[in-house]
């Protein structure tokens, strides 16, 4: 439990990591930056403060558990490559997206910038100008492969703008809340906002069919409250906290929430057990809320070739949610292969 | 839990708490942490003072600190007279540290 022996176990997974099959090279480089790190904070510790050593432990550690979910065949590559394009606008620092894998129904955000800690606190070890931020993100293992199960990531990609930026925490310096709840509530709009920005109606579907009549808690609002802000907001009427978020966000200097997506008429080709030829990234973020509509649509009018009992329901969300994982895969290897990118 | 984890609210304020701590211990501080910690104090009292007049890019540690000081006038008080880390006693930055304890704002 000292900070020097967790290094050398973090050390040690981190070294598998490295080794393993299905590591990304951005991830790769990061993961052996940060090994450099922990070798370096080892070697002087003596020198370092105890509370530097302890802090840096502590991030190394939380590190090593997403870049460990992110090493396996079961992360969400695609998910991941849908939010990897949101990122650039609302950050000016490169962002890495890396997933755990919860055994939960959970999917959560943790927000970490070892990068900061290191260039700040760390001074004596050269960056080389290396601080991408880590975008941590918790999925449940079940919905690992179900991109239409995985919708809420959006929502937690907006938590991570949130913090990175500080935008709900700037509408309490200019609009206090009246109290802690409220508070919390304002940084879950923001996220359900940010979600319907990027996928409509589909962000707030979700939980509609998750948490149905949800009444307001301490920390999230009523299920109501939040379907009506977002119809607002896909609506373009400026209600409630519209306004608000918008202000800080021009201080910020950030862009305006705004639709950034178009809908992708799946039909004929999911018709015909086709994946989707996605041709814009406004597609890719529109794939979503249209393949969630045909997937209620199947299920409910049962429409050729979904009809009668064969296939079931549980053949009708496992062939939609591939044929939607498989179209962002060829958007995906389609842009890499226009790029000349290597993986 | 056996001991408190950082949240999204002591995680953002991280390295100015860091910064007090080895004060509090009367460590050796870093140059680039000092300068952090006056940043920081100084956007955040600009942000309190008026949170929509303040130039150039604001940082969230800043809006953060800012979101504290209005939600705690002890925090408010230890924080007024410090214009750099450099000026800032043990005791001093321990009374800064416990009026600064997690607290969600507002």
């Amino acid at each position: 439990m000292r900070p020097r022996l967790d290094l050398f176990l973090i050390r040690d997974s981190l070294r598998d990591c490295q080794e393993t099959t299905y590591f990304s090279g951005k991830l790769h480089k990061f993961t052996a930056q940060l090994l450099d790190v922990i070798e370096y904070v080892l070697q002087n510790e003596k020198s370092l403060s105890e509370d530097i050593v302890r802090a840096f432990a502590s991030h190394a550690l939380g590190a090593n558990r997403y870049l460990t979910g992110s090493t396996t065949k079961e992360s969400p590559y695609e998910i991941e490559y849908c939010l990897q394009s949101v990122v650039p606008k609302w950050s000016k620092r490169d962002c890495y997206i890396t997933t755990a894998l919860t055994d939960g129904r959970d999917f959560h955000f943790e927000p970490t910038d070892p990068w900061a800690f290191v260039k700040t606190a760390l001074p004596g070890f050269d960056t080389n100008g290396f601080d991408p931020l880590l975008v941590q993100l918790g999925v449940p293992r079940v919905y690992s492969h179900k991109p239409l199960y995985c919708i809420p990531l959006y929502h937690e990609l907006g938590h991570f703008v949130d913090v990175s930026n500080g935008v709900t925490n700037l509408s309490v310096l200019i609009q206090a809340p009246n109290s802690t709840p409220e508070y919390r509530h304002r940084m879950e709009h923001f996220a359900d906002l940010f979600a319907a920005s990027y996928i409509g109606r589909c962000s707030i579907r979700a939980l509609e069919i998750i948490a149905p009549g949800n009444q307001s808690s301490a920390t999230h609002p009523a299920t109501a409250d939040r379907v009506k802000l977002v119809d607002d907001f896909l609506a373009d009427r400026q209600t409630g906290l519209i306004p608000l978020f918008q202000t800080c966000l021009q201080h910020l200097k950030l862009p305006p929430l705004q639709r950034e997506f178009d809908p992708a008429p799946v039909k004929t080709a999911f018709d015909d057990i086709r994946t989707y030829p996605i041709a814009t990234t406004r597609e890719l973020h529109g794939i979503f809320g249209s393949a969630w509509n045909y997937f209620e649509d199947s299920l409910d009018n049962r429409s050729p070739p979904w009809v009668a009992s064969a296939p079931t329901d549980a053949d009708i969300e496992r062939i939609i949610n591939d044929l939607t994982e498989k179209s962002i895969r060829n958007a995906s290897i389609r842009e890499r292969w226009n790029s000349g990118a290597t993986p | 839990m056996l001991a408190a984890v950082p949240t999204d609210e002591s995680r953002t304020l991280e390295l100015f708490d860091l910064a007090l701590r080895i004060v509090s211990d009367k460590g050796v501080i870093p140059d680039q942490l000092m300068a952090h910690f006056d940043a920081v104090l100084d956007q955040a009292k600009q942000l309190v003072a008026s949170p929509t007049k303040v130039e150039g890019l604001i940082s969230p540690q800043a809006i953060q600190l800012a979101c504290r000081m209005r939600a705690t006038s002890e925090l408010m008080a230890a924080v007024a007279p410090v214009t750099s880390l450099k000026v800032v006693t043990p005791d001093q930055a321990s009374r800064i540290l416990s009026s600064l304890e997690e607290r969600v704002a507002p």
